[in-house]
């Protein structure tokens, strides 16, 4: 079991290239980022590896870290990042898949394809599709106010925007949501009551 | 912070109760308790909330990250911080190399006779104007007598008739000459070659000139006291008239006296020349050499 190394230490020997500190590094933060690459690309195996390749990026970059931010929110920054780059990567493969699936269910009108099955599937439950519906800013304030349960000015910190900004999109995510999952609060609040 | 605004209202429940201090939360609070809207509103917010971290946490909850495989990772990560310091420290070697580079260019391009100035000067150069050049006054190895302008000329009148002593006294570091003229004395300056120059800085000597009037030599006789000021004395007696052949008597910084006797009559002729080139003459009648020491030391 690898004695705790405290946050200068592991600074220090992570930028000397230190073995022991490299690997607290990665055993240190590596839940969390996985947790975050996970909230924003939505899929294990993808935030596995890029929780990964975060981790190596900071690794190389925190001869940059001046300390301002918790040393967390700033590997944060740099998994945002990221997941940011793999998402547009992601949009433009589903945009072409769209197409594709699109022309071949012009020329196959019964054919029940997988991506179709998966969809109806995320239609049960219908939060989640809210969610998923969100423009990435707004779902990504969300999630890390409600899955990382950040406050605003870390959240703004990571965001790389001001806290009046975190504040209008966690009000303009809830109005669309609340709009979208509107019936089902009202039914909720039926059986509630 | 007791009365808080709708809109206040709205950013608190946004933010969430753990999000706010204590007066925000009484705020609230109260705010809610008074505002059935903004109560209404902070339900359903809530709500959603709760919806919201429900379904991600049904989403995601359920997944961890591979196994941390620390023999495949570390050596890659090790590898990488190792190369990018590497990379850091040549980038700054570089970097004070091409500083230095420029400091020493600088500092070469400031001192003379460096690289690019030297090859200026390997340049064929221009000739130089002649009203460039300085001019060196090389003095010739022995001076050569010049014949005084007339109007140039200190004359010395004698009452007497026994002489004119003309003395030209161009320059007190170079010359002095001693003319003899007009009447009296014009067979002698025929005789004696007029005018007789004398270099003013020669050593001591005696120059013996023969006198058609009296049978006699003249001397000149120049005495150079410790001040190296040069003194000349005409006689006309076949002896030196003093003895030892010392001054005769005490002469000014920067004057020379000169006396003169034709062997009857004793005629002291004292030419103060001050070397600023003004000539003060003392013409004194005296009977004896004594006398016209005293006479000039008066």
């Amino acid at each position: 079991m690898m004695k705790s190394i405290d946050i200068t230490s592991l600074l220090s020997g992570c930028k000397s290239g230190d073995e022991e500190a490299i690997t607290e590094f990665f055993q240190r933060f590596r839940p969390d980022v996985f947790r975050m690459a996970l909230s924003i690309l939505d899929d294990p195996a993808e935030a596995d590896d890029a929780a990964q390749v975060s981790l190596l990026r900071a690794l190389n970059k925190l001869h940059s870290y001046r300390c301002e931010s918790k040393l967390i929110n700033w590997v944060y920054s740099i998994t945002l990042n990221e997941c940011r780059a793999r998402l547009r990567r992601r949009h433009s493969r589903e945009r072409l898949l769209h197409s594709l699936f699109h022309a071949y269910r012009a020329h196959n009108p019964s054919e029940n394809h997988p991506e179709e099955q998966a969809i109806r599937n995320e239609g049960n439950d219908a939060v989640w599709l809210a969610i998923r519906s969100l423009p990435d800013n707004l779902r990504l304030t969300i999630t890390l106010r409600y899955y990382h349960e950040l406050p605003i000015g870390e959240m703004a910190e990571i965001l790389k925007v001001s806290e009046r900004t975190v504040h209008n999109r966690m009000r303009t995510a809830h109005e669309r949501l609340q709009a979208a999952l509107d019936e089902r609060v009202v039914e909720d609040e039926r059986d509630i009551t | 912070m007791n009365e808080i605004s709708h809109k206040q209202a709205y950013e608190f429940i946004h933010m969430g109760e753990s999000q706010l201090d204590t007066a925000q939360k009484e705020g609230l609070t109260s705010h809610l308790r008074s505002c059935s809207k903004c109560q209404g509103y902070a339900r359903v917010q809530q709500q959603l909330a709760e919806l919201i971290k429900s379904a991600m946490y049904v989403r995601w909850g359920g997944y961890h990250p591979k196994k941390f495989n620390q023999e495949k990772i570390v050596p890659v990560a090790r590898k990488s911080v190792r190369f990018r310091n590497a990379f850091s420290f040549a980038r700054t070697l570089l970097l004070v190399a091409v500083l230095i580079a420029i400091l020493v260019a600088g500092i070469s391009f400031l001192i003379p006779g460096n690289i690019f100035q030297q090859s200026k000067t390997n340049e064929i150069p221009a000739k130089p104007n002649a009203n460039d050049m300085p001019i060196i006054d090389i003095p010739s190895a022995s001076p050569t007598p010049t014949q005084s302008k007339e109007d140039e000329l200190e004359k010395l009148a004698v009452d007497t008739a026994l002489a004119y002593f003309t003395f030209d006294y161009r320059d007190v570091n170079s010359w002095w000459s001693s003319v003899q003229d007009q009447a009296y004395w014009d067979e002698f300056i025929k005789k004696e070659v007029s005018p007789v120059l004398i270099p003013f800085m020669e050593e001591n000597k005696v120059t013996s000139k023969a006198s058609l009037i009296s049978s006699e030599e003249m001397f000149y006789k120049k005495w150079t006291n410790g001040d190296k000021e040069t003194i000349w004395r005409l006689n006309l007696s076949v002896t030196p008239p003093w003895p030892g052949e010392k001054p005769p008597f005490p002469f000014g910084q920067g004057a020379t006296n000169i006396p003169w006797t034709n062997g009857e009559e004793t005629v002291v002729y004292a030419a103060v020349i001050i070397y600023d080139g003004n000539t003060e003459v003392l013409l004194i009648a005296v009977d004896s050499i004594d006398e016209a020491l005293q006479s000039l030391q008066d």
